[in-house]
């Protein structure tokens, strides 16, 4: 790696090298019996140049011949992206650890066991198929560059998952936990979703009006993900962003705030530089409704004339980074999901969602179809949905949210509540 | 690479293996506001190991030969974690021994062509197309994808294929005031860099609906007489009937298996579907998939009665039906699962005209835009669509989410038109994507179809 940034440093203005090696694992049941078992072992290494004002970039799994690759950025950089900006020099970072060393020694004849006691309570208590999955992985990288930045960290992550699928459809009730070590499905997350296919034996359309919903946290992504569109720096950059030059203006409703907090340890992926070195921090993007920020690498930075955020993602080590949301969290509100749920004379609430990523998204626009929800009348779940639809436009919608759940659900490094919001538009067929 | 292959797997003892070796080269060229984003060169490779051990699959993905020996031992492993939670062994259907060299049918040889000139054509088109009224940015990218794949089994099948995807592709997206709209157009295939040529015509095309979307109406939401456009039908067969002709999916949800039993009558009469990757000229082009089978053409629906389904080695024999060469992956990063090839509907004889005068009131519906299935429920994104009165065009819409139910739509189909487009750029992602998912179509009339709006 060392070897390779030099022979980089000596033909090309700036140098950077990114290393990853990785491990994968994972082990599911389809319907009751188990049905795979896998491993993928995976390692990469990218070059990237800055030359001449330009920026290129290669890569490779096997580290064979530096100087092939040192060819093949330069020969990148010629026709490259414009690229006026400098690498970072980044030392004495507080060092957070993202990493379990128990996924280490995880043993699959463990969770076969675990997997088989989780589906026999389930199967116990209510007929239907049932799937689980266990996905777990470590992974260690790291990130050289000409400016003396020499960083590296080790990963690990865990994702457990329990379905149950509704009779004569795909669609289904999810559990799932997701975290930097073993994860265990419990019981009370079992009875949940037991609970609910349960009522799910009823089907009802819903009538077309404007009524009540609750987004749970899975549901929740098809709106919030419009705002990270509208907020990413190459559509405030193109100026096609609805919320171009509108920093420090209430946007959405002042009970929703929406951060990043890669500092904190049990976040997956939680780091304290981002994939270009840069010192990442707790960013507030929406802070009480008001927009606050828009995420930064270092070439949008410099478009932008703005300091870096800290927010270069990448996809994969083949890809440059490019900013996005290093992690995704809404604050807890103040009411439970019981209370939410109670206050509701007719209205409905949703698991899933279908074609969330349909629709004009830059402009805010959503038209999903419902895949699991249930209604809500006089305080009560009654039936599950079907042929339902919600629609909107997120500027309108987020702006009428009555009340956010009293906990968050920690997907990896998505933590987000329950949210109530009123006068949605709803159509059954 | 084939004899390396071999001795890499020397000594394993099992029912079965399998072990492929690709290398994938992918050369590309990004722009945004006609400026270059991103423009090089990469290349990848790895190997996927499968073992059938004691009736038990498992498989390991690797990216350095010397990693051979620990992959082996880790297949192994797997397949012994298999055994304590299985009920049934998988077998495997027999399937021809093949030797055999496929060199990828090109016109226009992308790898002879200077990446200059791959920057040329994409700078051309973004900036025809950004001159266009109403254009606030044109998002465009050029890639060519060489992958060069070998595979050998226990069986003693060798084989060498290779796959070569060209394509621009891009989004056009305009803007007034607030309100932006954004179209998408591709051009590519799998037989050469010729056919991103001479395309301005289409091109500027969508760059016209782009502009005219900015003044078009919100579609009221509602239950239509619905005509969906070739690219819109081939999205409908794909994801709402196709992907319940992959046997893996079918196998792993048994609530289905009863719905989609060979023999089930599930469509009007006149509806015909088939899965053809064998056609030349089209993007889902292959010969052999990635468990060494000669893919071939299937009927999946005649007359609107289920015949066929698609198949992996191992969901055939699990269903004791044909095996059909669809086990793909995307890359060399993973095990094959069931894909469709090249899925369409078969045409028949209307003009557009004919649908238009027959269906007197409804909806025309144009390119789709995203889409989901969840089970046997629907949800596609339409860019742009038309409202009819009296056999004729009179507005413009846009805002459209077409939802409906998979086996009440099949039998709605009415009207079967006699054009055939395909789709020439990719992307059905179903855990991996498959760049060469190629599906599409004639214009088909549906009798009732609904779409929601605001």
């Amino acid at each position: 790696m060392e070897k390779l940034l030099k022979i980089a440093s000596a033909v090309a203005d700036q140098a950077e090298v990114y290393w990853i090696e990785q491990s994968k694992d994972k082990l599911s049941f389809t319907d009751g019996k188990a049905d795979s078992a896998d491993t993928s072992l995976s390692s990469g290494i990218a070059l990237r140049l800055i030359n001449k004002g330009k920026m290129g970039l290669a890569h490779t799994c096997n580290l064979l011949d530096p100087e092939k690759l040192v060819k093949q950025a330069l020969l990148a950089t010629e026709n490259g992206t414009e690229a006026n900006f400098e690498l970072p020099h980044t030392t004495d970072l507080p060092v957070i650890e993202s990493y379990s060393p128990e996924i280490e020694s995880m043993s699959k004849q463990d969770l076969m066991q675990t997997g088989k006691e989780l589906l026999s309570y389930i199967q116990s208590r209510v007929k239907g198929q049932v799937n689980l999955g266990f996905n777990y992985g470590t992974a260690s990288s790291g990130l050289l560059n000409s400016k003396g930045t020499i960083l590296s960290g080790k990963y690990s992550g865990f994702y457990a998952h329990a379905e149950l699928v509704f009779a004569g459809s795909g669609s289904g009730l999810h559990a799932f936990k997701a975290g930097v070590g073993p994860q265990k499905l419990d019981y009370e997350m079992l009875d949940e979703m037991i609970e609910l296919f349960r009522i799910a034996e009823n089907q009802e359309i819903a009538p077309t009006k404007r009524m009540p919903v609750i987004f749970t946290p899975m549901s929740l992504h098809a709106l919030l993900s419009r705002l990270e569109t509208a907020i990413n720096p190459q559509n405030i950059y193109n100026q096609i962003s609805p919320l171009c030059g509108r920093l420090g203006e209430q946007i959405i409703s002042n009970k929703i705030s929406i951060y990043q907090d890669p500092h904190n340890a049990e976040i997956s992926g939680a780091s304290s530089y981002d994939s270009e070195g840069t010192p990442t921090q707790k960013l507030y993007f929406f802070e009480n409704g008001i927009y606050k920020a828009y995420p930064t690498d270092l070439n949008y930075a410099a478009k932008l004339k703005v300091k870096p955020s800290g927010n270069a993602v990448r996809g994969s080590y083949g890809q440059l980074p490019a900013a996005d949301l290093l992690n995704m969290m809404v604050p807890a509100g103040d009411k439970t999901l019981a209370e939410m749920i109670s206050s509701i004379d007719e209205g409905i609430i949703v698991q899933s969602l279908m074609g969330a990523h349909s629709g004009n998204v830059l402009n805010g626009d959503f038209s999903v179809g419902v895949s699991t929800g249930f209604m809500i009348k006089n305080g009560k779940l009654v039936a599950r949905l079907k042929d339902t639809m919600l629609s909107g436009n997120v500027y309108e919608t987020l702006n009428k949210v009555v009340a956010l759940e009293d906990k968050v659900l920690k997907m990896g490094g998505t933590w987000l509540p329950s949210m109530l919001i009123d006068e949605v538009s709803v159509s059954g067929k | 690479m084939i004899e390396q292959l071999k001795k890499l797997c020397s000594g394993l003892d099992v029912e079965y293996f399998d072990l492929r070796y690709e290398s994938r080269h992918v050369e590309k060229v990004i722009m945004s506001k006609n400026e270059i984003m991103n423009c090089g060169s990469d290349t990848g490779d790895g190997f996927v190991l499968r073992i059938l051990n004691k009736g038990a699959l498992a498989s390991v993905a690797f990216t350095k030969a010397e990693q051979a020996p620990l992959a082996i031992k880790k297949a192994l492993e797997n397949s012994e974690v298999l055994l304590l939670g299985m009920s049934e062994k998988k077998k495997i259907a027999a399937a021809p021994v093949v030797v055999d060299t496929v060199k990828a049918p090109v016109i226009e040889d992308p790898r002879q062509i200077p990446i200059g000139d791959k920057i040329d054509i994409t700078r051309y088109y973004s900036e025809l197309l950004f001159k266009q009224p109403k254009v606030a940015n044109i998002e465009i990218s050029y890639a060519d994808i060489y992958r060069n794949k070998f595979f050998i089994n226990s069986e003693g099948s060798e084989l060498n294929e290779e796959l070569l995807t060209t394509r621009l592709a891009g989004g056009i997206i305009t803007q007034e005031g607030n309100l932006t709209q954004t179209v998408r157009f591709a051009f590519g295939g799998s037989n050469g860099f010729q056919k991103l040529r001479n395309r301005e015509t289409e091109a500027l095309e969508k760059a016209k609906i782009a502009a005219d979307l900015l003044t078009a109406d919100p579609v009221n939401a509602g239950t239509y007489r619905m005509i969906l456009n070739p690219g819109m039908a081939g999205v409908f067969t794909h994801e709402a009937f196709g992907h319940f002709s992959e046997a893996d999916i079918v196998r792993d949800l048994p609530a289905l298996r009863e719905k989609m039993k060979i023999g089930t009558k599930l469509g009007s009469d006149n509806l015909n579907i088939i899965d053809d990757a064998t056609m030349f000229d089209q993007l889902g082009y292959y010969r052999y998939d990635d468990e060494g089978v000669a893919v071939r053409k299937t009927n999946l629906m005649t007359e609107g009665v289920l015949t066929a389904r698609l198949h992996d080695r191992f969901t055939a024999a699990e269903m004791n039906e044909p095996i059909s060469g669809h086990a793909i992956a995307e890359d060399y990063r993973y095990a094959p699962i069931v894909r469709m090839g090249n899925i369409f509907i078969k045409p028949d004889k209307y003009t557009l005209e004919e649908l238009l005068s027959s269906m007197e009131d409804g909806l025309y519906i144009g390119d789709p835009m995203g889409g989901q299935t969840s089970g046997e429920n629907f949800t596609f994104g339409a860019n742009y669509g038309y409202r009819v009165k009296g056999g004729k065009i009179v507005g413009m819409i846009r805002d459209i989410n077409i939802i409906g139910n998979l086996y009440k739509t099949l039998m709605n189909v009415w009207m079967i038109g006699n054009d055939f487009v395909l789709k020439e750029s990719g992307g059905c992602g179903k855990g991996q994507t498959n760049i060469r998912s190629c599906y599409g179509g004639p214009h088909v009339l549906f009798r009732e179809l609904s779409v929601g709006g605001k």
